[in-house]
């Protein structure tokens, strides 16, 4: 079977890139364009996640390109919001919050609806209620971005976190439409962000996550790799053992230490005493 | 929680596995309210739960995409949304705002059931295996020796008791294994208000009981 080849000219301010991956006619042909935006997608991921991360954009000017190139609006901003630091989530959201920005939610919604819609169904949601849930979570952050603090989390933790509760939530009720305000901040200490982000504190939320993934990286490696499976695969523990050929018991103990370890580790680099 | 209590480190090591379990996701929801009630009382557990919630949130963002079936419509329904009224949580209320909304009703309307002199009990839910239940006892009173098949959560809301482990006051998770053969008592000077979830048995089959089988 041969593949189509695809190439997707993307214009920096510093420097051109040009993606480049296979797509398969079957699923092109059988699932429409959809399927292939996603497949081109998921290509453009894999291959530009980490190069792009290190370059700054000019997004507009980058869709303007892309648009004269006769690719979709919704592909390019797809594509291009592979690169949204840190800093462009918070001035988006600050523009959702203030002033209820459709475009700069879009940017936002393009980023992280995919994402969660992975996410859901990886866990084992069908589609279908893995997208309710998705609408239900960018609902949210469309009526709620005033409650987001960038001093105390990252965008992407905070939207974890209402994803977690509200699939947690779906696995027991039917009630799909519950909106639950309290929803929001029931994990963090429950006041109120300030109107006026302080530019000094932006960052601060996502530093410290970053701070934290350093921390996780210095545990022993195998200790790293088991809260690995165990935290983010969701494997189960027998699964684990399975994989790894430790015995269960091992693997619990094992993982149990890995956590202690992990507390300790944040705790003697102050992590886990900041102010929440 | 006693500190000077010589099972105070096992405790925190289960608690440490809880609070990883919650920031996962991976709890029954009677669970995960009650360790969202307890971090919304408690102040210790948030920074670490809050560390572990970033790195999941650091996943998130690494997860490959999959584009959704109906974006524009799904982008269309979003923005017609109007924002409901929230639902206030009475003041002085001594249910912390997860466990109320989960409740769906103030501790004013709850309908106890008398289980013995002393000890009143409301069963919050029942679900593959999971049992949620509000105890109210009696200061003084205790409950009889029992052990229950999977682990029981107790989160104590108001007053406090104490059990061959310790002694929990309000904000405490009192976590009892299969094992432990439990006779709490509560303590003399105040009635205790308690939530508490009998989680379930390990190894349930079906989609369901590969849920709660995660992380156990």
């Amino acid at each position: 079977m041969t593949n189509h080849v695809v190439s997707i000219p993307i214009n920096t301010r510093k420097k051109n890139l040009c993606l480049t991956g296979k797509l398969d006619p079957e699923l092109r042909h059988n699932s429409g364009q959809n399927h292939l935006n996603g497949q081109i997608y998921a290509i453009a991921t894999s291959r530009v996640n980490f190069a792009l991360s290190s370059y700054s954009f000019n997004l507009h000017n980058s869709m303007k390109r892309g648009a004269s190139l006769g690719l979709s609006t919704r592909l390019l901003e797809s594509i291009l919001s592979q690169s949204l630091t840190a800093q462009d989530q918070i001035k988006l959201v600050i523009a959702v919050a203030q002033r209820r920005d459709r475009d700069a939610f879009i940017v936002l919604f393009d980023y992280f609806a995919p994402r969660l819609n992975s996410y859901l169904q990886r866990l084992g949601s069908p589609s279908s209620l893995a997208e309710d849930i998705t609408q239900d979570v960018m609902q949210s952050l469309w009526l709620k971005a005033e409650l987001f603090d960038p001093a105390k989390s990252s965008l992407g933790t905070w939207i974890y976190r209402v994803a977690r509760n509200r699939r947690i939530d779906s696995l027991r009720r039917e009630r799909l439409d519950y909106f639950d305000p309290q929803d929001l901040t029931q994990n963090a200490a429950m006041d109120r962000p300030s109107d006026e982000p302080n530019p000094e504190t932006l960052l601060d939320g996502w530093q410290r996550e970053v701070m934290v993934r350093h921390a996780l990286e210095a545990l022993p490696q195998d200790q790293v790799d088991l809260i690995k499976l165990a935290f983010f695969e969701d494997l189960s523990h027998s699964e684990i053992a399975a994989r790894t050929g430790l015995p269960l018991g091992t693997v619990k103990s094992r993982i149990r230490l890995a956590f202690t370890r992990l507390r300790r580790q944040l705790e003697s680099t102050g992590l886990t005493d900041a102010g929440f | 929680m006693n500190l000077s209590n010589p099972n105070t480190k096992i405790v925190n090591t289960k608690l440490d596995e809880l609070y990883a379990r919650f920031a996962a996701g991976k709890l029954s929801q009677p669970m995960h309210v009650l360790v969202a009630a307890h971090l919304a009382m408690r102040g210790e557990g948030r920074a670490y739960v809050s560390a572990l919630e970033g790195l999941a949130g650091g996943m998130l963002e690494r997860t490959p995409p999959l584009a959704l079936s109906n974006r524009d419509a799904c982008l269309k329904g979003i923005f017609a949304a109007t924002n409901p009224a929230a639902s206030q949580l009475p003041a002085q209320s001594l249910m912390p705002a997860p466990l109320h909304d989960f409740l769906g009703k103030d501790l004013a309307d709850i309908k106890w059931r008398r289980r013995m002199p002393g000890l009143r009990e409301y069963t919050v839910s029942k679900q593959n295996g999971v049992e949620a239940n509000l105890y109210l006892i009696k200061a003084g009173h205790g409950i009889p020796s029992h052990t229950h098949e999977g682990s029981e959560f107790t989160l104590v809301l108001k007053g406090s008791f104490f059990d061959k482990v310790g002694r929990y006051t309000a904000g405490d998770i009192a976590i009892a294994d299969s094992e432990l053969d439990h006779h709490p008592i509560v303590d003399k000077d105040e009635d205790c208000l308690c939530y508490a979830v009998i989680d379930a048995p390990l190894h349930l089959t079906g989609p369901i009981g590969r849920i709660f089988d995660r992380f156990m």
